[in-house]
Formats: C-alpha cells, structure tokens, sequence
C-alpha cells in the first residue's frame, strides 16, 4: 500500500516534471539559449581538442597579427593565439560563474532558512544584513573585497559570492514563510520530527523552482563581474587565459591589434546571453506569476 | 509620511554603518602586517613599533575603529602611503570628474530607456517589440568596459569624432557616458516595459478607453503618468549600478577620476586612499538612494498612507 503510493507519487512528479520540459523545450529561446551554454560546456571541456596553439606558447616572429586561416583570431603582443586563449579562456569563466553562485547560492540558502523558519530577532537580523548587501552594486562590493583578499581565481569567486548572496537569501526566505503555515509543514511538526528533517525534507524540495530560476540569471552576472575585475587587473593573473585579462592586455594594443579585445567580448555576449535566455525561459515556465 | 522616511533613515544609516566596518577592516583583515604597507620590511624592530604606536595601530580593534569613524566624521581620511598627501584632498581633485560622469551617464540612460521601454509594451507582441527586446538582451549581456573600448575604437579612432582620450570638454565626457547610458538602458527599457504593460491592464485605463478617449490621451495622460512612478524608484536603484559602472569606464577612456584613484590604489596597496574612496563613493550611493526616495513619496500621493 504504502509502496504503492510513493511510486504514484512518483509517477505524478515525473510526468509534471516532463510537462514542464516539454513546455520549456516548445520555447524557441529556451532551446536556443540551451544550445549556447551546451556548446560553451562543449568548448572548456574540449579545449585541448579545440584549440589549434598551444595558449601559452609565445611566437614572437608572429606577433599581432591579424586573424587569418593560422591564427582564427590573431595574435597578442607574444605572438600567442588568440583563439586558443578564447576557448581555454571558457574554462574560468564557467568555473567561476559556477563556483561562486554555489557558493552564493548556499550561503543565501542557509541564511534565508534560518530568517524564514525561525523568524523573530535572527529574521530581523538576517533581513537587515540582506538589504545593507544588496544597498551596493556588485562589481563595486566586489572590488572591495578583491581589495581585501588579493586577487587570484578563488578570491574572485569568494568576492562575487560575497556580493551576490543576498538575492539567495531572500528568495529563500519568502518561500520559507510562505510554506511554513501550509498544513503539511504543520503536520509535520506534529509528527514531532526535527527541524533540520522538516527543512530539508519539507521546505526545501518545494521552494526550489525560483532558487533554480535566480541560479540560471546569477551565472551570467557573476561572469561578468569576473571579466570585469580581471580587465581592471585585480582578478585572474596571467599565465591563466581569462577572457578579462585577455583583454586588459588587449587594451594597451587597441588600435593595432582590436581582434585582441574583440573576440574575448564576443564570446561573453554569447555565453552571458545564452543563460539570460534560458533563465527567462524558465522562470516563465516554473512561475507563471511572473511572467509579464 | 514621516515614519516612513524615519525608516528609510534608520536603515541608510545601518548601511552606511556596515559599509564602513568593512572598510576599516580592509587594512586589518588583508594578509600581512599594515606596518610593512607604510615602511619597508628592512627597518629595525623599535622603529616598527615607533610607527605602529605612531598610526595608534596598537591598540584594540576597536578603539582603532572608533577613531577611524572620529576622523571621519570631522571629514579626515588620512594620509595617503604613496602620495604623501592627505586623501582628502586626492579625493576632492577626482571627485568632480566621477560626478559629471555619473550624472550624465544616468540621464542619458533614461533619455534612451524611457521612450524604447513604451514603444515596446505600447507595440506588445509585434515585430517592434521583439527587435527592440532582442537588442535590449545584447545590451544587457555586454559587459561595460567591452563596449566603451568598442566605441573608443570605432567612434574615436576609426572615425575620429571624438578625442581617444583625456578630460575637459563635453567631447571627452560624451563616449563614456554613452557607454554607461546604452548599457545601463538596456535593463531600464525592460523594466519601463513591464511598468507600461502592469499599467495598461488596470481598470481605470479600461475606463478611460470605454468612456471614448482618443488613444493618445489615454496613453499620454492616464498610462504614462502612472507607469513613471515606479520609475522614479528605479533611477535610485540604478544610481549604484551607475557609480561602479563609471568607476570602470573611467580605467577604459583614461579619465582621472575617483575610479582610477581606486583601482590604482588596489594595485599599490595604498589602503588609506582605498578606504576614503569607497566611503565617498558609497556615501554618494546612499544618498543618491534617499533622493530616490524623497522624490518617489513628493510624486506618489499613495505613499504617505505607508
């Protein structure tokens, strides 16, 4: 009997999970945004394979030289090719974009759990910090905090994390409030089962759908901040090829060599447009509410 | 009315009190002594502790930090290590330069935002819409500094319009703040948008349809008005946005303003200039933030009953 009921239950979240698939892989910019983070994944994780230079090696009988059938892209100032920066250059931006939304995103879970379920003064504490860190814009918070750390990959991720955390947390407590009053949690209380097992067996799986959809629009603004603070110098240090510090070098070689800032720049808009797409997809496919 | 604005008040001034800790934690908290940022590593150990009694670098934290906070407020940011001059007065040399931009910057964000985000919702679902929509994304996915170089490369030195780089005239400010503008306007057309949409599915433009009114003054004298409060709102919002945003742009069209001071400052390890910028840049963020609110409340009549 019991047996029975789970894989009904089961049956009914998979095929509610396949419908909403199916409704997001209808929508033409979901799909299309979907291709364009598939390839870039594509790309850092075929690197060696794509790449035509070895990323590192300098030529310096060749260098600057505009794209041509050798070097797709050009070459920088050590003659080093800048396709093959490009594509290992996906590497870090995904790893970051990656890593420090994790880390935002379990910060903000934590936080936002313990304001929701809990309430009262660490509600009013938590909410405050909340609304002090979203007072500031990211890339200024973030160099803030690269100012404290020192630069290098994971202070770039951490500082990012730092500065975006807040979003997390308050989505996270709006749901955590909005499930606390609801009869299965009040059910379960009364079945006198522990409050880490409620929040993460009860709240947790049903608040999901919008933390999913702020990840998917997170990923991008994170990239951006990293290029940003690698361009100004304070994020990835060379040898390392991040789009960012590709073109800070690039800038100095502007009106020689553009090919140098162009390309980098390029593959952000892309990368950065396709998780914008497919978040908006999904947010209108998880909640309808806030669809406009 | 005035309760709300006490709150407003109370929660700037926690802001700005969580701001500075993390400012004056800055020199604490980066890795190393702060006494080998001021002198070098090869002094004798009694003029070490000489200087650390001299910066009052031995005492509690927080007695450092109230009297970082005194200094403060009577407007002393100390002294810079590089340039032997007190910050204040590096700071009151730039401060004008990041003024100009960022105000500029936001207007024009506004000038293009506001009429592209109507035409869109006005042109809903049409070929309009989406084009318009479809460069508003590009927009939104481009980071800043790439498309000032852009611009820096085709506008100043492809076709020679403007001065590459410098600071002076409204040729030298115009390039970056267009760059803070459009991009910064990508994001505010979305939200003036879905502010005119949220607008147009009210009852009372129904009425003001239904009761025979031309279109134009549908549009112009009951829906526009309606929907430009929560833009007030949003301009507030985007101030900070636009302040971090000048802080690159300035790396990229070399002009010499707070931004530059800072980066550059990182890069010397010149904390007390670090320090003093981000607390008159984030001042100038809270601010810009009250008077945000302070307009919004003047406009809409709604929010006294708050």
């Amino acid at each position: 009997m019991a047996e029975e009921v789970a894989s009904a239950r089961i049956a009914r979240s998979e095929s509610a999970f396949w419908h909403l698939m199916k409704r997001l892989f209808r929508n033409k910019a979901a799909v299309f945004g979907l291709v364009i983070i598939m390839l870039m994944f594509l790309c850092a994780i075929a690197a060696p394979l794509i790449a035509t230079h070895d990323y590192a090696k300098q030529d310096l009988p060749s260098m600057l030289q505009s794209p041509s059938r050798a070097h797709l892209f050009g070459t920088d100032e050590f003659g080093r090719d800048i396709f093959s920066r490009v594509i290992y250059g996906s590497r870090v931006s995904l790893k970051v974009g990656f890593l420090a939304v994790g880390i935002s995103l379990f910060a903000g879970l934590l936080l936002g759990s313990i304001a929701g379920y809990y309430g009262r003064i660490l509600d009013s504490a938590i909410c405050a910090l909340v609304d002090i860190a979203l007072a500031f814009p990211m890339t200024l918070l973030a160099i803030a905090i690269i100012a404290i750390l020192g630069p290098g990959l994971f202070n770039v991720c951490l500082a990012i994390a730092l500065s975006s955390w807040g979003s997390f947390a308050r989505i996270t407590r709006g749901q955590f409030l909005s499930l606390k009053s609801q009869e299965f949690i009040e059910a379960a209380k009364i079945l006198g089962y522990s409050d880490l097992r409620i929040i993460l067996r009860h709240i947790l799986p049903n608040s999901l759908a919008p933390l999913v959809v702020l990840t998917t629009l997170e990923v991008p603004k994170a990239i951006i901040v990293e290029a940003t603070l690698s361009f100004l110098g304070l994020g990835i240090q060379p040898p390392l090829p991040s789009w960012g510090s590709i073109m800070s070098s690039g800038r100095s070689f502007l009106f020689d060599a553009p090919w140098i800032t162009v390309f980098p720049g390029l593959m952000i808009i892309l990368i950065v447009m396709g998780f914008n797409l497919f978040g908006d997809a999904l947010r209108d496919t998880l909640d309808p509410r806030l669809r406009n | 009315m005035l309760r709300y604005f006490a709150r407003r008040m109370t929660f700037l001034a926690l802001t700005l009190l969580g701001m500075t800790i993390i400012i004056f934690s800055m020199l604490h908290l980066s890795p190393g002594d702060p006494i080998d940022l001021i002198v070098g590593p090869n002094v004798t150990p009694e003029v070490r502790e000489n200087i650390r009694h001299q910066y009052g670098l031995d005492q509690p934290l927080i007695v450092q930090y109230l009297g970082f906070m005194r200094s403060l407020i009577r407007g002393d940011l100390g002294q810079s290590i590089i340039q032997h001059k007190p910050v204040s007065e590096l700071i009151a040399e730039r401060f004008y330069v990041t003024f100009e931009l960022s105000v500029t910057a936001l207007i024009m964000s506004f000038l293009i935002a506001i009429p592209i985000g109507i035409k869109a919702a006005l042109k809903r679902n049409t070929a309009t819409d989406y084009s318009l929509m479809a460069a508003s994304l590009i927009g939104i996915s481009m980071p800043t500094f790439w498309f000032g170089l852009m611009l820096l490369y085709i506008v100043a030195f492809k076709l020679r319009l403007f001065p590459i780089s410098g600071y002076g005239t409204w040729k030298h400010l115009f390039l970056p703040a267009l760059t803070i503008g459009i991009t910064d306007a990508a994001l505010v057309a979305r939200m003036v948008r879905s502010s005119m949409l949220e607008v147009i599915r009210q009852d009372y433009i129904r009425t003001a349809r239904s009761k025979g009114l031309p279109e134009r003054v549908v549009i112009n004298r009951h829906a526009l008005r309606n929907a430009l409060i929560p833009i007030i709102t949003l301009l507030g919002l985007r101030i900070g946005w636009i302040v971090g945003g000048s802080v690159v742009v300035e790396i990229v069209f070399a002009r010499p303003g707070l931004g530059r001071l800072m980066v550059d400052s990182i890069l010397a390890r010149d904390y007390p200039v670090v320090q003093g910028t981000m607390v008159v840049l984030t001042t100038c963020i809270i601010l810009g933030n009250l008077l945000a609110d302070v307009l919004y409340a003047v406009v809409d009549p709604r929010i006294k009953l708050r």
